[in-house]
């Protein structure tokens, strides 16, 4: 049969359906693409996947690095509250008190007195 | 007349054409899209491993130096390299092959100009070069990234030796002396000079050393002479080994075995990327959860990232990847095997020799069994400069690949009795294309 | 694949050649990666692997001032400079730096510490502050590392440090709430171990992570308060000053609730630099942990019993002749005390005459002897009731029983127990005798003594205890008889000293030493134990003075820092007058 021009495009099931009335008519479309590229279709494809299953997987250790920059930040700001809690325990302290210039400028009370009401 | 005779005897009734008729005698055909498949896949598990272990090497690098990497820039530098590489393929794949042939020469002499350059540019220390420990082998061209001319040096021996030799060859005048092992030693000893003892760089002799020979192997070298040359080759090596103190002391640790002492840094690195290898099993730790690369393994990213994948992949997926490696190869043998000119035999033979060095000597350093060479897997190793040359050889591989003489296997093309339909399998339509 | 190589070409041996090292290669990485990986996985889990302890943090102490609490024991966080003097380079900029930063931490003889270049290790400096770290951290020399630690820093100095304690540089609590409650202050330790990077920095890697956190100290309150603690101390050095002592000691309570609100002893530490204390002795509390015999303050106790048990009142008599013989032995009361002939228990109580007081203990029997009877019940009262003799569990360390000799053992005859009727022959604590007493001044309940008012949570909210329930230990009209008997014996004695409007009252007691088996006459232990308040009693405070040869009375050397403190409480916990 080769003496006839493909005119519209279609694919022939003749050879699997032998029986009558069947249709054998497929249609087809026009862009063809060979069997390598359609493998290499099918790779991207499965690379693009992977890459997106990739950037979930791969953040929690970025994560990592983060949360270790954090974890010194606390670290280092609860220092600091212990070292202002300290001063703040000396400068409120018996003896600080005592000796500041406040206390010098008070005097004890010769007598106290209590009213009743 | 077997097919096997009937082969042999086309070969050699070309051969004995005159040499310039010889391109023009091959049909183009559909070219080997094999080699884009298997190069496009160790490419890509390249970049998904760069993008997996690319921001540890970030932070490591933070961490070290100060730097401000940012976790993206390896991946992003990669997939430049890998776009470049592309471009480069298709770029030798679509330039006529003769534009390449014709000048070996010259590609050649550019080759030892671009090693003289660095050079000296080394020793008036201009920042242009790039240098460590005495050996300079790269040009820093800023924001263009790196250049290594020795990769330049490799790709203009392969040309030109191939063009050489085979005209040796077509003359029958491979085993002569003067003739050919002269010359060729006379070029290969001036590349040394380049490569190993001005750059220092000792697995890219082994390979440019490797290129040569399977060239000569090819290109049908008797075997006492082939074992003589190869003899020669390896007392050069051995002393080469013996002028550096650096590689004595390389041969030392290897020989000192399975040792997993931290002290100096090649047993370092081979300690370590036998653990990475080792804690892969059969499937690895998966993606993301190579523990070696944060820091652990050195160069994690360019000569190691073998034992990196064997960490993240496993056996099956070092299998699967040396299973790719060997399936480009045998394509590159496939298509050597079913050229006709014996020059464009030997350049796949040395693209041949150069893939399958740098293959062989990465992985077996990894793995314990040779000493480390320092020298990168091929479209797996971070860094652009051996993507791009690879790129190129392969694209000049592919373009070579149109013009392979293939006998039909079929009944009806070798002249055997087709009544039956035994052996003829399914209709073939003009068309639809054959493999 | 179909590779259609030529047959005898030498494309076969290259594809040939390849083969081969590829199957040498997947025979190895099976050996690497199957056989070997548990011996690799091992490898990498030692070096990747890293336990970190996390330090639990110890808890913090507080006291009171009044009802709020007060910091008195902090932690800070303190760092020692170290080096590696074989990789130092800059010696005279490091020394130089450190002088300027932290001079009066550094370690002697910096120059030959660095300058002996084969020691990997040498200590520079202790106990920089952050800011002092900071700087020496700025200037990244080589070789010079910081480590941090803890210590325990004192914000209010010196104040009750031996109620207090130290820690110890492994760490333990010694002395004192220290040590006593040390495992509650030190809280546990928790673990940190997971696969880290090549700078110790922790991945989410690998799922065998343990991230156990530190449980932290409990924060303890104290029930001793601050200002009253700090006016004891001064009251106790003042009042050595003037009586020529050696040591004074003084314990204030609160009757209703058993709280100790002051512990002071002189001489004392500075627990900031513990090491430094010559003598160890000085580290003890003797409040709790140095048993006397404790001398007239018993008297108290001895009336209560007879009292409660009905055999005696305040007002019954007795012929005093200044001495009563017990199985041959004569029993004097006080030299030159007088006051011979009828008279009354209370006037007995006033001038601390032993004889009335045997007289309670003779009546407590058949009423001329010192019956088996009557031991039983003193040592009854004494022991069980008013738990003299035993640990009375207070929450410092070191605290010590005393001895109280039961009327079983041989010792505990007649002539014993007359004694201790007048507070001799007997060991006790302090804290022992504050807080018997404390029960006759509080109607008769016993509270358990205790130094600990709550606990601090880590927000900081303050969380007072439940109060113990006290045992009796006499009954209600017997405290109140007793108590009035105090009150009138100072009335006695010390009328002018008290401020007009409140109640106050006490009992001195000077007891002799026992050197060597023998009462020394020339060594003498002078205490006062009372209370005062205004319309019920507020306060319990005991002291006592003495000193090595030194005759300390009661009355003379050791009132006068009763009644300092006793005014000062006045106001501090704004008393109202009576009427």
């Amino acid at each position: 049969m080769s003496y006839y021009q493909r005119t519209a495009e279609f694919t022939s099931r003749r050879q699997q359906n032998w029986s009558r009335n069947q249709n054998t008519v497929a249609f087809v479309s026009s862009v063809k693409l060979g069997p390598v590229a359609h493998t290499v279709l099918v790779a991207l494809m499965i690379t693009v996947l992977g890459l997106i299953y990739l950037t979930q997987a791969t953040r929690a250790t970025s994560y990592d690095y983060q949360s270790q920059k954090i974890d010194s930040q606390i670290a280092d700001l609860s220092n600091q509250k212990t070292d202002l809690e300290i001063e703040n325990a000396r400068l409120t302290s018996l003896e600080t008190v005592k000796n500041s210039s406040v206390a010098a400028n008070l005097k004890a009370p010769s007598s106290t007195q209590y009213v009743s009401q | 007349m077997s097919r096997g005779g009937q082969q042999v005897a086309s070969i050699m009734g070309t051969l004995s054409a005159p040499l310039s008729v010889l391109s023009g005698t091959v049909r183009r055909h559909r070219p080997d899209y094999m080699i884009i498949l298997y190069m496009g896949l160790l490419m890509l598990i390249g970049l998904v491993m760069i993008y997996a272990i690319g921001p540890q090497r970030a932070n490591v690098l933070n961490n070290s130096y100060g730097s401000n990497y940012s976790d993206t820039y390896f991946f992003v530098k990669q997939a430049v390299s890998l776009l470049l590489s592309l471009g480069a393929f298709a770029l030798m794949a679509v330039l006529p092959y003769t534009l390449i042939t014709k000048h070996g020469g010259k590609l050649l002499l550019i080759g030892f100009a671009s090693c003289a350059l660095l050079a000296i540019t080394g020793w008036a220390h201009l920042s242009i070069a790039q240098c460590s420990l005495g050996a300079c082998r790269w040009f820093d061209l800023g924001g263009l990234g790196s250049l290594q001319p020795a990769e330049i040096l490799k790709f203009g021996v392969l040309i030109f030796v191939a063009g050489f030799l085979g005209t040796k060859v077509a003359q029958r005048k491979v085993n002569d002396l003067h003739e050919t092992l002269i010359p060729l030693a006379v070029i290969t000893a001036l590349a040394m000079l380049f490569i190993v003892v001005i750059e220092k760089d000792m697995g890219t002799g082994i390979a440019l050393a490797s290129i040569i020979v399977t060239m000569l192997i090819v290109g049908g070298i008797s075997k006492k002479i082939g074992a003589i040359v190869v003899g020669a080759a390896v007392i050069v090596g051995i002393g080469f080994i013996i002028i550096a103190p650096h590689r004595i002391d390389r041969i030392t640790t290897f020989f000192q075995g399975d040792n997993t002492s931290t002290t100096d840094a090649a047993s370092y690195q081979i300690a370590h990327a036998k653990i990475a290898i080792g804690t892969g099993g059969w499937t690895g730790v998966g993606i993301g959860n190579s523990v070696q690369a944060t820091g652990y393994l050195p160069e994690a990213i360019n000569d190691s990232v073998f034992a990196i994948m064997g960490e993240t992949f496993g056996f099956l997926g070092l299998v699967a990847i040396l299973g790719l490696f060997v399936a480009l190869l045998m394509r590159l043998l496939k298509v050597m095997d079913h050229l006709i000119d014996i020059r464009l035999k030997l350049i796949a033979a040395g693209v041949f020799g150069w893939l399958g060095a740098h293959v062989i000597l990465n992985v077996a350093s990894m793995i314990g069994i040779f000493p480390l060479t320092g020298i990168t897997l091929p479209l797996l190793s971070f860094g652009g400069t051996s993507m791009i040359f690879i790129a190129a050889a392969l694209g000049l591989i592919f373009q070579l690949s149109r013009y392979t003489v293939h006998t039909s296997r079929l009944k009806e093309a070798t002249n055997e009795n087709s009544s039956s339909r035994r052996g003829i399998g399914r209709p073939r339509y003009a068309g639809r294309s054959s493999s | 694949m179909n590779l259609e190589l030529q047959k005898g070409s030498r494309s076969r041996i290259l594809a040939g050649f390849i083969f081969v090292i590829v199957g040498i290669f997947i025979i190895r990485l099976f050996y690497l990666q199957i056989i070997q990986h548990n011996y690799y996985e091992g490898l990498a889990t030692s070096e990747q692997v890293k336990s970190l302890t996390i330090y639990a943090k110890r808890g913090l102490i507080y006291g009171l001032e009044g009802s709020t609490p007060v910091p008195l024991v902090l932690n800070q966080t303190v760092y020692t400079v170290t080096a590696d003097p074989y990789t130092v380079s800059d010696d005279t900029k490091i020394i130089d730096l450190l002088e300027q930063v932290a001079g009066g931490n550094v370690q002697p003889n910096l120059q030959g510490l660095l300058g002996n270049k084969e020691s990997r290790y040498a200590v520079l400096a202790k106990g920089l502050t952050t800011v002092q770290a900071q700087k020496i951290k700025d200037a990244s020399f080589s070789g010079i590392e910081l480590q941090k630690t803890t210590q325990r820093v004192y914000p209010e100095g010196t104040l009750a440090a031996q109620t207090l304690g130290f820690v110890d540089y492994d760490g333990n609590g010694q002395y004192g709430i220290e040590g006593k409650l040390n495992s509650q202050l030190s809280g546990t330790n928790g673990l940190l171990k997971t696969v880290t990077d090549v700078s110790d920095v922790p991945l989410t890697i690998g799922d065998k992570n343990i991230n156990k956190p530190a449980v932290d100290g409990k924060n303890v309150v104290l029930s001793i308060d601050r200002a009253v603690q700090s006016h004891v101390e001064q009251a106790l050095v003042d009042g050595l000053k003037r009586n020529g002592g050696d040591h004074a000691s003084a314990v204030v309570m609160d009757p209703t609730t058993g709280k100790v609100l002051a512990m002071a002893n002189v001489p004392s530490f500075d627990p900031a630099h513990y090491s430094k204390v010559q003598d160890a002795a000085d580290f003890n509390n003797p409040v709790v942990s140095a048993p006397y015999e404790p001398g007239s303050d018993m008297k108290t106790l001895t009336m209560a019993t007879g009292i409660d048990k009905g055999v005696v009142t305040p007002t019954t008599t007795y012929n005093n002749l200044g001495y009563i013989d017990i199985d041959g032995i004569r029993v004097l009361n006080g030299v030159g005390l007088g006051h011979l002939g009828n008279i009354t228990l209370q006037t007995a109580m006033n001038n601390s005459l032993n004889s009335g007081f045997i007289t309670v203990a003779e009546k407590l029997g058949d009423g001329t002897n010192i019956t088996l009877q009557a031991r039983d019940t003193m040592y009854d009262y004494f022991y069980n009731k008013f738990k003299l003799g035993q640990v009375t569990g207070i929450e410092v360390s070191g605290e010590l029983s005393g001895t109280i000799i039961p009327p079983t053992d041989p010792q505990g005859n007649a002539v014993r127990y007359s004694n201790m009727a007048f507070g001799q022959g007997l060991d006790v604590t302090m804290i022992q005798v504050a807080s018997a007493f404390s029960s006759i001044v509080d109607g008769g309940l016993y509270h358990k003594p205790t130094v600990i008012a709550g606990t601090m949570d880590a927000s900081g909210n303050y969380i007072p205890n439940q109060i113990s329930t006290p045992t009796r230990s006499v009954s209600q009209s017997t405290a109140d008889q007793v108590r009035e008997m105090t009150h009138i014996a100072r009335g006695t004695l010390f009328a002018n000293i008290d401020r007009p409007g409140y109640e106050i009252g006490g009992k001195t007691g000077t007891s002799q030493t026992l050197i060597n088996g023998n009462y020394d006459n020339n060594q003498t232990v002078g205490t006062y134990l009372g209370y005062g308040g205004d319309s019920s009693p507020k306060y319990v405070i005991m002291i006592q003075v003495s000193g090595k040869n030194k005759t300390l009375e009661g009355g003379r050397d050791a009132e006068p820092i009763f009644a300092d403190i006793s005014n000062w409480l006045i106001n501090y916990l704004q008393l109202q007058p009576k009427g």
